[in-house]
């Protein structure tokens, strides 16, 4: 009975949290109807509870005990809690909405705790619960604060991610996956089609030599007619017998090309298919959203762009069509000795259940015994990975000893794992070898057997020893395709995922207009995981041209607000606007090119100065990248480099000091002449000289437009049209450097404290 | 459990001498020092769903969450004591100093700051390509299943026979002693350390 305050969210019919489309599993079904069941009986047993706006279960209470329980907002905003002790009797706490300033998730270790936070300032814990059911208590949480902040109908509702149980996450759908990956091949049907063909082929040549074979046995080597004729009339027997030769070595040639050929198409077509999955996938890594990109490791994204790519490709270029080709001679072997003898097939598939399951056990442990050599083997490059690149501090501290036996323990480890590997397949592999060869044997008995009675040739019983060869290799091979599909699979999903991401370009609107400047944060709030907001309901405006002073202490939310405007995240609620158009409208390209930015940290491209420079602006002319460059004291610098602004920097190149670097940050962003210029502690790497002429070159480059600037020197934003102090994630204060000293409050005492320090030293 | 490897200092020991060092500020030092809260200096007791804290100096009460500082290692020592808004307002070197009443409240504190539940025995583990299902069986005899993403991170040795293990929801368990796990278990796990 999906209602309006299942459990998940407010306002929308509750969807069980599965994979897209996936049907709910037993188990969720229950716990739907179990949470149901107890929303029902709360709501009778409170006749006076509204319609809840959000709901949600949690499972642990007060007192750290496992429980089933409830927490509910009603529409009115009052806050409910209800933990079962024993059947049918519940503990009931009611909080009356006008208490109520906001609740928030708490994290600790293995447990998070929901509180609510009155208009006292008092803190009441309402539950606990295990991280995994975070997800059903979160939009109870938001939906809490948001009608106590009287937002109710301004929030935004949000899409439920989709398939984030843990079971969500871990499954695949196979059916489906393999249907895309189906897709991915279609644009190289052509391709596909000649290497099917080409395995029917194969398939034929491959029939055809033991069949020679026999003709040559039984003809003429073991043919007593064909002996006599041999030596009465040589041409007659010669010319047939030699036909017969040369036809075995025809098709031997022809195998070879066909197979050359088939290669050639194979690698073509598993070539192309996996650069168009790598440039997609590549694509859509850029144009995602911050926060989805960092819902991934950097690790996590470079083994799907190339590992999982790569797997694709040996499924199309190797998998697939030897898949088709095992098949195929399968089928062929078996229906040719069918025709021949039904007793023959017998003898073929009699060994095949238990060859079958002997490979596949064999191969499972032999892929953990491999899982457990990677792992060691990746445990002692990362090692020495550590080791390496901490190479300075390992000296400075004199440690080599330790990182020695560190560095030997791992490898010794790494040898244990792969000595005991070795040896197990060493043991077993050449049982492996005669259980799958047992049939020939079986084989052996039954056609000498024939022979010696007279039912069968002994070219024949050749030519079928060789298919009963030809028909083990597929079995094995298909004894392993479960395992083999399902590691192809698994990282088709990786692919697929990310894949279907959307991306930032289509969460974006279509306005494109030249910025005047104007900023305005309404009601804001945000915060990088949805239970700890970072930003709280700001309010602000800024004028076109004004240069605003962001201050507060370390980890208030000043480098968290200039996000937003650089739209490297989404708000939770509220809007920013610039121009009056919410930021969310904007096309993405129009927006960022008129932002430039100085952040604390430069990140530079691995390439020349003057590349590193003109990355801000390709199309900049060498007299304009000048210009900046003198502007922002590059050219002090670059005029000292032997190779001047040909100088590599970067990895393996000349390093650049952290005052260099923020010069030549600055100078991109002088170089790109933005509309809105963000300054994130632009010159905390400057000493005193340099900072006063870059601030100079600031000065330039702040006239006209609006300005962000967060200076952890204060001094450096006396000057700015207004200083906004952010406390507790909210303004406490806004105004110019003289009325906010007037005033005494927060800026003040920050200033203060740092003249102090600042005598101190 | 012990804090092996871990080396504290004596909070009784007296406060080293860096005065006139001329390198720092010897008041700012002394500001700077951990406060260890004792018996002498505090007492706690349950106010209901959080933990209040008495400053027997002052008088002055009031409510403070604990937080392990060495929640793989020990569950009793090293615990540093929050305001709500995790400003630290004192350590505790180790909780058994303190009085009963003190140490129950603590001790709930803990509980529901600190969630850790116990698996007794492996029922399955099922191996797809790193990402594993575990189903096992809890202190209690609840039966639980999970998933974890990279295995081999998630599984912290916390000593030789001691396991911590972080699921992918971040839902935390422990293996008290793989030795005493029954031999299907410890084989199922074996292939993970």
């Amino acid at each position: 009975m999906p209602g309006p305050a299942g459990p998940g969210g407010p306002g929308r019919p509750f969807k069980p949290d599965v994979g897209k489309k996936g049907k709910p599993n037993k188990a969720e079904l229950k716990r739907i109807r179990e949470f149901e069941a107890r929303l029902e009986a709360l709501k009778k047993s409170l006749p006076e509870l509204k319609e809840p706006a959000a709901s949600g279960a949690f499972d642990v209470d007060l007192e750290g005990r496992t429980c089933k329980g409830l927490l509910v907002c009603a529409s009115d905003g009052t806050v409910i809690t209800s933990v079962e002790r024993s059947e049918g009797e519940n503990e009931v706490r009611t909080f009356p909405a006008e208490n109520i300033e906001s609740a928030e998730l708490k994290k600790d270790f293995g447990i998070l705790t929901a509180e609510l936070v009155l208009k006292t300032g008092e803190v009441i814990a309402l539950c606990h619960l295990t991280p995994g059911m975070s997800q059903e208590i979160i939009p109870v949480i938001k939906s809490i604060s948001d009608v106590a902040a009287g937002n109710a109908d301004r929030r935004k509702e949000m899409p439920p991610e989709a398939g984030m149980t843990a079971q969500g996450r871990g499954r695949l759908e196979k059916r489906k996956v393999l249907k895309k990956m189906l897709g991915l091949a279609t644009p190289h049907w052509k391709g596909i089609a000649f290497v099917a063909f080409t395995a029917f082929v194969i398939l034929g040549v491959n029939m055809l030599p033991p069949y020679i074979n026999k003709v040559l046995v039984d003809d003429f080597v073991k043919n007593e007619t064909a002996s006599g004729l041999a030596l009465s009339e040589p041409a007659k027997v010669f010319v047939p017998f030699a036909l017969t030769i040369l036809a075995l070595i025809g098709v031997k040639i022809g195998a070879v090309l066909i197979n050359f050929l088939k290669s050639y198409v194979t690698m073509r077509v598993g070539l192309s298919t996996v650069v168009d999955i790598r440039k997609k996938l590549f694509a859509k890594v850029q144009s995602l959203s911050m926060k989805k990109v960092e819902q991934r490791t950097t690790g996590e994204l470079m083994i799907t762009v190339s590992s999982d790519a790569g797997q694709l490709q040996g499924f199309v270029n190797g998998f697939l069509p030897n898949l088709i080709q095992q098949i195929l001679t399968l089928i062929a072997v078996s229906a040719v000795t069918a025709i021949y003898d039904w007793r023959l097939l017998v003898i073929f598939i009699l060994p095949m259940p238990v060859t079958v399951v002997a490979v596949a056990a064999f191969h499972k442990k032999a892929r953990r015994l491999m899982g457990r050599q990677r792992e060691a083997s990746s445990k002692t490059s990362s090692a020495l990975h550590d080791i390496l690149s901490g190479i300075r501090v390992v000296k400075a501290y004199g440690t080599e000893e330790r990182e020695h036996r560190r560095f030997s323990s791992a490898a010794a480890e790494e040898r244990d794992v792969s000595v005991k590997t070795e040896i197990w397949l060493a043991k077993l592999s050449p049982f492996i070898g005669i259980g799958l060869s047992a049939g020939t044997y079986f084989l052996l008995y039954f056609t000498g057997n024939m022979i010696l009675g007279g039912h069968m040739t002994v070219g024949e019983a050749a030519m079928f020893s060789t298919y009963a060869g030809m028909i083990y290799g597929p079995l094995g091979f298909l004894a392993n395709v479960p395992s083999r599909l399902l590691r192809v699979l698994t990282s088709a999903n990786r692919v697929f995922e990310l894949l279907d991401e959307r991306t930032d370009e289509e969460e974006s609107g279509g306005v494109v207009k030249k910025i005047e400047g104007n900023i305005r944060f309404e009601n804001v709030s945000f915060g990088y995981d949805e239970t700890s907001p970072v930003l709280k309901n700001i309010d602000l405006e800024m004028k076109p041209g004004e240069m605003i002073g962001l201050v507060g202490r370390s980890g208030v939310g000043k480098s968290t607000l200039i996000n937003l405007v650089m739209r490297l995240y989404e708000v939770s609620s509220g809007r920013i606007l610039i121009d009056g158009v919410n930021i969310l409208d904007y096309d993405r390209e129009c927006l960022r090119s008129q932002l430039g930015a100085v952040l604390q940290e430069t990140v530079l491209i691995s390439g020349s100065l003057y590349e590193n420079l003109v990355y801000a602006r390709p199309g900049a002319t060498v007299e304009e990248v000048m210009n900046c460059s003198k502007l922002s004291g590059v050219h002090d610098f670059a005029v000292k480099l032997p190779d001047g602004y040909n100088t590599k920097i970067g990895e393996k190149g000349y390093t650049l000091s952290g005052g260099e670097r923020q010069r030549v940050a600055i100078a991109r962003a002088i170089l790109r002449n933005p509309r809105i210029l963000i300054l994130d502690e632009a010159t905390s790497s400057l000493d005193t000289e340099m900072e006063k002429q870059v601030q100079n070159a600031i000065s330039a480059l702040i006239k006209d437009r609006t300005t962000i600037a967060i200076a952890h020197r204060l001094s450096t934003l006396r000057n700015a049209s207004k200083i906004v102090v952010l406390d507790g994630g909210r303004v406490s204060e806004i105004g110019t450097h003289k009325e906010l000293m007037d005033k005494k409050g927060l800026y003040y005492e920050l200033v203060i404290a740092q003249r102090q320090t600042a005598k101190r030293h | 459990m012990s804090l092996e490897g871990i080396q504290t200092d004596n909070a009784n020991a007296a406060a080293p001498e860096y005065g006139g060092s001329g390198l720092f500020d010897r008041e700012a030092l002394m500001a700077t020092r951990v406060r260890y809260l004792t018996p002498e200096n505090s007492a706690f007791s349950d106010g209901g769903g959080c933990l209040m804290l008495r400053d027997r100096e002052t008088g002055e009460e009031k409510r403070v969450i604990l937080h392990l500082l060495f929640p793989y290692n020990t569950k009793t020592e090293l615990v540093s004591v929050l305001s709500p808004d995790k400003e630290e307002v004192g350590m505790i070197r180790d909780i058994g100093v303190f009085p009963e009443e003190s140490l129950a409240a603590i001790e709930k504190e803990i509980g529901r700051r600190h969630f850790v539940r116990r698996i007794t025995q492996i029922l399955k583990i099922k191996d797809k390509n790193g990402i594993t299902a575990w189903r096992v069986v809890l202190e209690g005899g609840e039966e639980a299943e999970f998933v974890l993403k990279d295995t081999y991170g998630s599984i912290f040795k916390a000593s030789d026979t001691r396991l911590l293990i972080t699921d992918v929801d971040g839902n935390r368990f422990e293996i008290e002693d793989v030795e005493k796990l029954n031999k299907a278990g410890k084989r199922k796990i074996e292939l993970y350390l």
